[in-house]
């Protein structure tokens, strides 16, 4: 709707709440209004019957559950984007209104639809990955497709189609405000509390003198521009809004979440291990997604810096899961007391080339993130597994890890596949769990790959910590393996699943002989 | 999809469908402001409409008037900001003093284009004879500056109140664009400051034409020192 109304030159007021205020402190009796309301599930139901007891005049009433193909102008003219890639939504609508386009969001539920608009398009103008079933049935029609593998990339090159531009405006991509529709000037996109530097060297690159940063949670991105470009770009942080009629009050903009994973990790403590000279940090990814961290720290006392460790490369985390990082430091023990704090400058992403947001203190928007560093002598872990072999079970549409715990004690784990293809996209698998001692366990994760996904996988790529103690996964594995499968899909995969594999010459005989035994015997009575 | 009769000017959406996906609970962020007072005046009258909804901002001493309305508030590093579930942020700004604080009414495109207003950038009821008029009101002119990035010359400027006597602080300047003739006003903010309230502090305080018959909407910006 927010779109429709940029490119008619309307006004769009959307609501984040129940209250019809949202709208009414925002509009006049003057005003022609048109409503739309979702059929499936609004805010508020029928919510031209509060209007119109406020003394508002509702002209027209508009109902749909999918306003994205329904209000689609189809003057042939669009622009292409993942559901998955909601970020990109924002750059790219301000880029729509300029050259009078209509954005689609893409996924399966509406590919068809979607593939019979643009098939006589004059343009259709992709923008970002896209899964392959998805891309298989739109790529046919598309007259330009932007992909950097990177949004902040793809968004910086719509950015450039503007032209010369004075001023852009900065968003995370997390909420929608009335402005991404309204402004003429470009959509770029920030991390949620961290520039990325080639961002400021696209403002610098591209002489912008002035940016809007739409929300006061971005204003510490605001103060990272200011700093970076040595204050000659100007930033203006749009905070509130309000009216003659607020008795002085300025409101929140208002805004509204865009789906989006949830986003989260800390640090659960860390300690120092004398007996190894190890920092161990304790990460935990609180989100619903995989995560990468990369971190940098330092230990100090008092203030004063006494040590540093940093991470070589970036650090996956899955879902929900807690990963002790060791770090080799070598501290004076009698420098540890209840003053001395780690300082964690940690930044994280949902890709390894996209880490855009920084780990804070609750309340803060800045780093660092701060933690008492605790004592603990660790010893050495006697735990051993072994991983004999993986596997991809085309039938049951699952990774197989066959472990094998070689001592008598129970060992704990957390196993990680690292950029497996996955519907045309490099993807991150985890799963943890916990093995019996003596025993040998395999290990499964489902995910469905396609047929191209099968053969462009080349390796299993697989680190497994473990330990005896599932807070000490300290002890690692490190392999890659090539990618293979086990069994057959379909009808003879779900037979060879019971009969076994090495069987299907002899079944297949047996199924002919049964076929010919039936056969005759049908032919016989007919006969009779 | 229905459609009942053909769309006019304003466009409306009421609802947004809840997300079959998980999302975050929506947001809005209230800066911490004043309350508007609607003082009683020298003159019988106290003026019920919109336009007199004004802060105690003086024009006049002790005049109430039906063309301006104030805003006033803080934005300091010391206010915490709420969101829609009642986590408090640190604004993040350490230093307000040199940043500037507008109240827009219009589209600004470039903001390199502000220039100074004049009353016949203002509505039609501030540019004539009375005395609250534009160049009544805003009636002195400095250089209005913005760190070393922003500077206009000769811009007229309200001296609000502090303390219920005309201040020496709290400035509200006049200004446009000159692509969208969007009317901006501006405040340079100083870190708690008297407010026109006694006892209250306050970083910028701002006048603003107000529209007798229908609210006028305002969008804020703080521009970075």
């Amino acid at each position: 709707m927010m779109l429709y109304s940029g490119l008619n030159d309307q006004r769009g007021i959307f609501l984040n709440s129940e209250s019809i205020i949202g709208i009414t402190s925002r509009i006049t009796p003057a005003d022609s209004i048109t409503m739309f309301e979702s059929t499936d599930t609004p805010l508020i139901r029928r919510a031209f019957g509060q209007l119109a007891s406020a003394g508002f005049e509702v002209n027209e009433e508009v109902r749909s559950s999918n306003f994205n193909l329904d209000l689609d102008p189809e003057n042939g003219r669009y622009l292409l984007v993942s559901t998955s890639n909601y970020r990109l939504a924002l750059p790219i609508a301000a880029y729509a209104v300029k050259t009078n386009s209509w954005v689609l969001l893409v996924d399966q539920d509406n590919l068809d639809e979607v593939a019979n608009r643009i098939e006589d398009a004059s343009q259709v103008i992709a923008v970002g990955n896209f899964p392959r079933d998805v891309l298989e049935a739109i790529e046919p029609s598309f007259t330009e497709w932007i992909n950097n593998n990177n949004i902040y990339t793809d968004s910086e090159e719509i950015a450039s189609r503007f032209g010369e531009i004075p001023s852009v405006v900065i968003t995370d991509g997390s909420t929608l405000e009335a402005e991404f529709f309204t402004t003429p000037n470009p959509v770029i996109l920030s991390g949620y509390n961290r520039i990325i530097d080639d961002t400021i060297t696209f403002l610098q690159e591209n002489n912008i003198k002035n940016v809007v940063i739409v929300g006061n949670k971005l204003s510490v991105v605001g103060e990272q521009i200011r700093a970076s470009s040595n204050k000659e770009i100007s930033v203006f942080i749009k905070f509130g809004q309000s009216s003659t009629q607020k008795l002085g009050r300025v409101y929140a903009l208002t805004m509204y979440p865009m789906p989006m994973p949830t986003l989260k990790i800390t640090v659960n403590r860390v300690i120092y291990n004398p007996i190894k000279k190890e920092l161990i940090a304790y990460y935990n990814n609180l989100g619903n997604v995989g995560t990468y961290t990369l971190t940098t720290m330092t230990v100090k006392v008092d203030g004063d810096e006494i040590g540093s460790a940093s991470d070589e490369d970036v650090i996956f985390l899955g879902a929900g899961e807690v990963l002790p990082v060791a770090y080799d430091l070598d501290i004076p023990i009698d420098d540890i007391d209840e003053n001395t704090i780690v300082e964690f400058y940690t930044s994280f992403g949902i890709q390894p080339t996209e880490l855009d947001a920084f780990l804070t203190m609750t309340n803060k928007f800045g780093p660092p993130f701060s933690l008492t560093l605790e004592l603990e002598e660790i010893e050495e872990d006697p735990a051993v597994i072994t991983l004999d072999d993986v596997a991809y079970y085309l039938r049951y549409k699952r990774i197989g890890m066959d472990l094998t715990n070689n001592v008598t004690t129970p060992v704990y784990f957390n196993a990680k596949i690292r950029n497996l293809i996955v519907n045309g996209l490099k993807k991150d698998l985890y799963t943890e769990g916990e093995l019996i001692g003596g025993e040998g366990a395999t290990v499964y994760i489902p995910i469905e790959l396609d047929d191209i996904d099968l053969e462009e996988n080349r390796n299993f790529d697989i680190t497994i910590a473990y330990g005896s103690d599932s807070s000490f996964l300290f002890n690692s594995i490190e392999k890659k393996l090539p990618f293979r499968t086990e069994g057959s899909a379909g009808i003879v995969g779900f037979v060879t699943s019971i009969v076994g594999e090495g069987s299907i010459p002899a079944l297949i005989g047996l199924i002919v002989v049964v076929l010919i035994i039936v056969t005759i015997v049908v032919v016989k009575r007919r006969k009779r | 999809m229905k459609r009942f009769s053909a769309s006019m000017v304003l466009i409306i959406l009421a609802v947004l469908a809840v997300a079959q996906v998980a999302m975050a609970q929506p947001f809005g962020v209230t800066t911490e402001n004043g309350t508007q007072k609607t003082g009683t005046g020298t003159t019988a009258t106290s003026v019920a409409i919109t336009g007199g909804n004004v802060t105690e901002v003086n024009i006049t001493a002790a005049q109430i008037t039906g063309r301006w309305a104030g805003f006033w508030g803080s934005i300091t590093a010391g206010i915490n900001l709420t969101d829609g579930v009642q986590t408090f942020y640190a604004w993040t700004v350490s230093n307000v003093t040199g940043a500037a604080v507008y109240a827009v009414n219009g589209s600004v495109t470039d903001w390199d284009l502000m220039q100074r207003a004049n009353d016949t950038h203002m509505p039609v009821n501030l540019q004539g004879e009375a005395t609250d008029n534009f160049n009544n009101t805003f009636n002195s002119s400095e250089t209005f500056t913005v760190g070393t990035s922003r500077s206009i010359d000769n811009v007229k400027y309200a001296m609000t109140w502090q303390d219920g006597v005309q201040g020496t602080l709290l400035k509200s300047y006049a200004l446009t664009t000159s692509d969208t003739n969007a009317e901006i006003f501006a405040a340079k903010a100083v870190g708690d400051a008297d407010s026109f309230i006694n006892g209250v502090e306050a970083d910028f305080q701002l006048i603003v034409p107000a529209q007798s018959a229908y609210a006028t909407p305002y969008e804020f910006y703080l521009e970075l020192p």
